[in-house]
């Protein structure tokens, strides 16, 4: 368990240091004309997908139909013990 | 034959109805009461949709309580009695068209009372009183099949409201908006529609109470 | 062995999931990218008809042949689909929320319709639940469950097209069945219709197998 949490802590710390990295090499590059780095150091997020069209209301459905299917599974598994728990 | 037995099945009925008065006088006075109430309640009703509305309520329930006891007299011994004399068919067919007289009667007598407390409101008499026939005659027709249900299972009264009402809610719809149709006095060439799925609706259903009441018969 | 229509069911549901989101749709007002609901909502309703004329084919079955087997069937097919009303339902108001403005309308035949369904197979289960004889229990609902059927099924199939109504293709809204449901959607309309109902099919299945299993349990 200390081992996982240490692994993961050495993960996180490297993924800092090198998004740092990336930050830091920033301002060298912006005096050079090379746009499409800067292009790139912003992430293209689907900013506008999310934003607009309320495709939220499609999310909240699929959500709510996984949410049923589960609670669904969850009450056909508590019957099955209760019957399996009968046969024995 | 078959016809001679039904018609002496239908007599039978209306016999044992008005040798128990009781009964009959219990729903006269049902039908009143109700709507002396509605009448106390609402002194005078101007908007149509909440006499067309308040109408059809009353109707159902009492559609629901002359039914409902359509089976529910029929002993374990008359039962067995039944069983050996009669087909099934015929049985059926003598409730629903005892019922259906029973309520095309009532249903005019709820209008006639409802008109004269709560005032009356219907442009179009003749469509009214085709509407009031024909679901009567289908109110009757479903709830014939769902009282010989109810008396089969247990506890009755109550059984039979849950069971008839959602049921009843197609046919509810259809005459209400036909009833609407008739207060506002719109031309037949509007509600032909309705009224044809209305009679249709009267097919389907006796249809179906006729079908299914066979495997409800045998015991 | 897994069934093989069990598998597919699986994939068809994937391939929805992932081709509905990615597939263009048509523009449209009010509605904009939420019309990719059509693939979600839509085939449970389908699914859930589809389970309630399942139970009723072996209501039938049970009248002709008088088995316990077919009544398992056709009570768990009840069940089945009541509980794929739920989903149906919440999805239908959250969608209406946003592209109607209101939780629910009383003005539109297909919400009526679904709460009709809803109630008469409510009735259903508390007429079976009143019964202790089993075959009479079994004939009885059979016999309801039949004729509650045909009623739901004049109310949902041909009221509808009398009266408007908010959902699109019927009374005065054009937007599917007109220039909307185009080839792109249907690509994974249909296919998702298919997927929901074999998924249904899936749970049914287990619930039979489950409600055998306890009836031969009782009776040994």
């Amino acid at each position: 368990m200390n081992k996982l949490v240490y692994t993961l802590f050495l993960c996180l710390h490297l993924f800092v240091s090198n998004a740092q990295e990336i930050i830091d090499t920033k301002p060298l590059l912006k005096d050079t004309t090379v746009k499409t780095l800067e292009i790139a150091a912003e992430p293209k997020m689907a900013d506008a997908f999310r934003s607009e069209g309320k495709i939220y209301v499609v999310i909240a459905v699929l959500a709510i139909i996984f949410i049923c299917l589960i609670a669904y599974l969850i009450y056909i598994d508590i019957k099955l013990r209760k019957i399996e728990n009968k046969v024995k | 034959m078959t016809t001679q037995l039904l018609s002496a099945l239908i007599k039978k009925e209306f016999l044992l109805e008005f040798r128990q008065k009781s009964t009959l006088a219990g729903i006269l006075v049902y039908i009143v009461a109700t709507v002396f109430i509605s009448a106390l309640c609402f002194k005078k009703i101007i908007h149509p949709i909440v006499w067309n509305a308040l109408f059809w309520v009353i109707f159902m329930f009492i559609a629901v309580n002359v039914s409902s006891k359509s089976f529910t007299q029929e002993t374990k011994g008359k039962g067995l009695y039944n069983y050996l004399y009669y087909h099934p068919r015929q049985f059926i067919l003598s409730k629903v068209i005892y019922n259906m007289l029973l309520m095309a009667v009532l249903s005019l007598l709820t209008f006639f009372f409802y008109s004269w407390f709560v005032g009356g409101m219907v442009q179009d008499m003749g469509m009214f009183l085709l509407t009031l026939l024909f679901s009567s005659s289908a109110f009757s027709g479903v709830l014939s099949l769902m009282s010989a249900i109810a008396s089969k299972a247990n506890n009755n009264i109550s059984l039979m409201a849950i069971l008839s009402f959602p049921v009843l809610m197609p046919l509810m719809l259809v005459s209400i908006k036909l009833s609407k149709h008739a207060i506002d006095g719109l031309a037949w060439s509007v509600s032909y529609k309705y009224l044809l799925i209305l009679i249709m609706l009267n097919f389907v259903v006796v249809a179906l109470a006729t079908l299914l009441f066979n495997y409800l018969w045998k015991e | 062995m897994i069934k093989w229509w069990k598998i597919l069911a699986a994939l068809i549901i994937l391939y929805t999931l992932v081709w509905g989101m990615l597939n263009p749709v048509p523009k449209l007002d009010i509605l904009y990218e939420t019309i990719r609901n059509v693939y979600y909502h839509v085939p449970i309703w389908f699914a859930m008809l589809f389970q309630m004329g399942y139970s009723v084919v072996y209501a039938i079955r049970h009248l002709y042949k008088n088995d316990v087997t077919s009544d398992i069937v056709s009570d768990q097919a009840a069940q089945v689909g009541l509980f794929l009303s739920i989903p149906g339902l919440l999805t239908g108001c959250m969608w209406a929320k946003f592209t109607w403005g209101t939780w629910w309308t009383f003005e539109d035949p297909k919400l009526n319709g679904v709460a009709i369904a809803v109630l008469i197979y409510l009735a259903y289960f508390i007429l079976r639940s009143s019964i202790t004889d089993e075959l009479k229990r079994a004939r009885i609902s059979a016999v309801y469950n039949i004729f509650a059927f045909v009623m739901m099924f004049v109310f949902i199939m041909i009221l509808p097209r009398l009266t408007d109504s908010l959902h699109p293709g019927n009374g005065g809204n054009p937007a599917f069945g007109k220039y909307d449901l185009d080839s792109n959607m249907r690509t994974v309309f249909y296919p998702a219709i298919i997927g929901w109902i074999l998924l249904s099919l899936w749970i049914l299945d287990i619930k039979k197998r489950i409600a055998i299993l306890n009836y031969t349990s009782n009776n040994e």
